[in-house]
């Protein structure tokens, strides 16, 4: 009897400890989210509030002296729909371009029978880790005649070769026997990695158009590098100049008064909203498609 | 298998120093991407070379001109090849024009990577006073010597081209616009609050000045003094020039022949040692150190602070309405005399300045003088300022311009506004840009100072410039910003041991490089050029901030 209720009570005392481990780690993950989501939601909040409230660092979550007027702004402002036009098609026809070769590079690369392979390997590899540096990347851009064009913003970032390696190991994931039974059907190398290879990796390659079309659609420096003409440059280049008019100092900037900062968190959520509009819909695939391209091979 | 591996790898080196070389390879030759075509108003990509760009004869040729940086946007329709002043320039001088405008972030990484890249093959106009330094030292830049003679640029500005002279060539073409030698720094305070505890009057002098903040601390739960950053910094420039010390500008001063870093001067010592007797008094916010200048705005608008150091007006288009909107009457108090007799900043700040320097690529070097002597032309700077009469703006009957909406929508013409006399100053930026109200309080007080700053005078090398500031973060923001709030000891000892210190590590010799630079130019006395521009008249400003109203 004495047994029977230590056991009772030995049972009783880790399911209290699991409870209590659950409850911290819901907790604390949930204190980090809401850290993570306190800014985001103090923009907005300043996006829709009066410039005074704003100004006097009254607006903390919720809006006050409730506005529309500085999205409006920004949506009457020339400039910014021109840029968010051309972010949109950068970020569009990057993100197709940088899965399509990204796609062709690992494949070949994930083939254990391919010639040379661990050179190629040690080329993508090596590129990754010491690149040519912003001198010489600019030269290469200027001699592929692209400089001050929409391709600038294309090409030079096209392949990301720790995307490449991601892709080669969540191909390498995949059994041979499904190649093997492919080519005995008469199927092409083509059609084996259109057919086989990428709907078996979709959570891989749904991660990496995420970062490719993030990192597109948040790149700045490059745009201002390799272009002049303003009609090209796209949103985040935009969104830098209208915060930093709120910085700038006088004889930089002396010809209107500065946007507001209210004004300035208008313009930082039609940057954020794309994004997160996108995110859900590829968040399922997000988490397993790192793990599978990142843990094998 | 392991030699395979190693050759493979020597052999993938090799390839990509190769494409490396084949990268760079003619890309100086190939000159400019920039694209002629760009004037006739296509949108054509760049990645045409520079044949056009190098023509050798005027008529027809194209000339680059890489313009500041600003946050202004063009409006639709209008490009910076394609508007009415670039039709003007073309139509009175010949020339196409490509013009390109620097980026407002990073613009000093760009057009380092345009130089390197060979794509800088005319002209450019640089805020960066320490850029022809840094471009000569790369040897990317051509001298005007060759050119000067007979030039209306250089015979109109002949006043300033010293400070363009690098290797004893004029590599670099100086236009000092600014007409109003001083900062726009503005003393802002609740005239409610102050009437409220009995203080009507603006304080005369320093101590006065000192007596009020310490009435305010008495009478209100308010910080009577709100300033931001270590005392060292642009924050306190109204308060430090009252003690003949400038943060940000007029740095250097002459001593017994001798040039100076008054951060190191008795005159920083009186200066941080009332900055540690407000701190010590709880005059001003105790954690100034961490403050900013929106957090400190914020305490302002929040109605804790009763008095403000603004340290650019900048801002003060949108704290003015903000503060009436929370029903405060802030008005701009004027500054107090100083322990020296300085009358704050409005006596002694700096000149905004720009260089203009011609890139080595430019094979037609006569013919960008030429355009510089068309820009220093005074039809040319009305058109460049001010647009076109009947168009943007019309004459009163006094001959004054009154800008049409059309003239009041030309924000995007400052890209081409960059030569023009100090007397246009004021008139372009601080009345026809809307400025006038928050402008012209900071400026009024400019008069002939005496202490004048011999570096503005003189070429800017970017090693004593980068070696200064970071001299001055190291040591002097450090030292500062300790005394204040008491974690060093504030004693003649102590600061001269700091003072020891700078010189050691580097401050002497940029003293003796700047000394012997003002001695090879005669040591002469620069306090006449401090000349302030500002019109006699000024119907456009009410003067409605002014502590008193308009005067």
């Amino acid at each position: 009897m004495v047994t029977k209720t230590k056991k009772v009570s030995n049972r009783i005392k880790t399911g209290t400890e699991t409870k209590i481990f659950r409850i911290l780690a819901a907790l604390i993950v949930v204190f980090f989210a809401v850290i993570c989501l306190l800014p985001f939601i103090r923009v907005v909040s300043e996006a829709f509030s009066g410039d005074t409230y704003v100004a006097s660092g009254e607006v903390i979550l919720l809006p006050k002296g409730f506005t529309t007027k500085h999205l409006k702004f920004i949506l009457d402002t020339h400039q910014f729909t021109r840029a968010m036009f051309i972010s949109v098609t950068s970020t569009i026809v990057f993100t197709i371009c940088a899965i399509v070769l990204t796609c062709m590079l690992a494949y070949p690369l994930s083939r254990t029978y391919l010639p040379k392979r661990r050179a190629l390997m040690f080329y993508v590899v090596f590129t990754m880790l010491f690149n040519g540096g912003i001198v010489p990347t600019y030269l290469v851009v200027k001699q592929l005649g692209i400089l001050n064009s929409f391709w600038a913003l294309i090409i030079p970032q096209v392949i990301s070769q720790f995307n490449v390696i991601v892709l080669v190991n969540g191909f390498l994931g995949i059994p041979n026997e499904m190649e093997e039974s492919a080519l005995l059907d008469g199927a092409g190398q083509f059609t084996i990695l259109l057919r086989i290879m990428v709907p078996l990796c979709k959570p891989t390659l749904a991660a990496l158009l995420l970062f490719y079309a993030v990192s597109r659609w948040n790149g700045w420096f490059d745009a201002v590098m390799y272009i002049n003409d303003r009609n090209l440059f796209p949103l985040p280049v935009i969104i830098r100049d209208i915060i930093q008019q709120g910085l700038d100092t006088l004889f930089h900037s002396l010809t209107s008064p500065p946007p507001t900062q209210a004004v300035q968190s208008a313009a930082v959520i039609f940057s954020i909203v794309p994004i997160i509009v996108v995110y859900p819909f590829l968040q399922k695939y997000f988490v397993k498609g790192v793990t599978l391209g990142g843990v094998k091979g | 298998m392991r030699k395979l591996k190693t050759l493979a790898a020597i052999l993938l080196t090799l390839a990509l120093l190769v494409s490396l070389v084949g990268c760079s390879g003619g890309s100086g030759s190939s000159g400019s991407s920039s694209n002629p075509s760009k004037a006739e108003n296509t949108t054509e990509t760049s990645g045409s070379t520079s044949e056009e760009t190098s023509e050798p004869t005027s008529s027809g040729a194209t000339l680059q001109l890489i313009m500041p940086s600003n946050v202004q946007d063009f409006p639709e329709g209008v490009t910076e090849d394609n508007n009415f002043i670039v039709d003007y320039w073309s139509e009175k001088t010949g020339f196409k024009f490509d013009i390109v405008v620097l980026p407002n972030s990073n613009a000093e990484e760009k057009l380092n990577l345009m130089f390197n890249g060979g794509e800088v093959t005319g002209l450019v106009f640089e805020k960066d006073l320490t850029a022809p330094s840094r471009f000569f030292n790369q040897g990317v830049l051509q001298p005007f010597d060759d050119y000067m003679d007979g030039s209306f640029f250089f015979e109109t500005y002949k006043d300033y081209q010293s400070k363009g002279v690098i290797d004893g060539h004029q590599y670099a073409a100086m236009i000092v616009p600014d007409g109003i030698p001083c900062s726009s720094s503005l003393y802002v305070v609740r005239k409610d609050i102050l009437n409220g505890i009995g203080i009507t009057e603006q304080p005369a002098d320093f101590d006065a000045f000192v007596e009020m903040l310490r009435t305010i601390k008495e009478k209100t739960d308010l910080i009577p003094l709100g300033v931001y950053d270590a005392p060292s910094n642009s924050s306190w420039d109204t308060i430090a020039a009252l003690f003949g010390v400038a943060p940000t500008h007029n740095q250097w001063a002459v001593r017994d022949g001798n040039v100076v870093y008054r951060f190191t001067q008795k005159e920083g010592y009186d200066y941080l040692t009332f900055c540690k007797q407000l701190y010590d008094e709880g005059l001003i916010p105790q954690d100034t150190l961490s403050l900013t200048f929106d957090s400190l705005t914020q305490l302002y608008l929040g109605g804790q602070v009763a008095t403000l150091v603004q340290d650019s007006c900048w801002e003060l288009p949108n704290l003015m309405p903000a503060s009436e909107e929370k029903g405060y009457d802030s008005r701009f108090m004027d500054y107090p005399t100083g322990y020296y007799g300085q009358v704050s900043t409005g006596s002694q700040d700096r000149f905004f300045s720009q260089a203009i320097f011609l890139s080595s690529l430019a094979k037609n070097p006569a013919d960008y003088v030429k355009m510089l002597d068309f820009l220093a032309l005074p039809e040319t700077i009305e058109v460049n300022n001010y647009g076109i009469e009947g168009e943007h703006f019309t004459l009163d009957d006094g001959g004054n311009r009154v800008l049409t909406e059309a003239g009041e929508n030309l924000q995007w013409a400052v890209y081409y506004r960059n030569i023009f006399p100090p007397e246009e100053w004021y008139p372009v930026y601080g009345i026809n840009a809307n400025w006038a109200e928050y402008y012209y309080p900071s400026e009024r007080h400019s008069v002939g100072a005496t202490d004048f700053d011999p570096v503005e005078f003189m070429p800017q090398k970017a090693e004593d410039v980068t070696k200064t500031d970071e001299l001055k973060e190291t040591i002097i923001d450090q030292f500062y910003a300790k005394a204040l709030t008491g974690e060093v000891e504030l004693t003649e000892e102590t600061f001269n041991a700091m003072v020891e210190d700078w010189l050691a590590s580097g401050g002497q010799q940029i003293q003796d490089n700047y000394t012997e630079q003002y001695k090879a130019m005669g040591s002469p006395d620069f306090s006449g050029s401090y000349i302030s521009y500002l019109p006699a008249e000024h119907p456009e400003y009410t003067g409605k901030y002014l502590w008193e109203g308009h005067e």
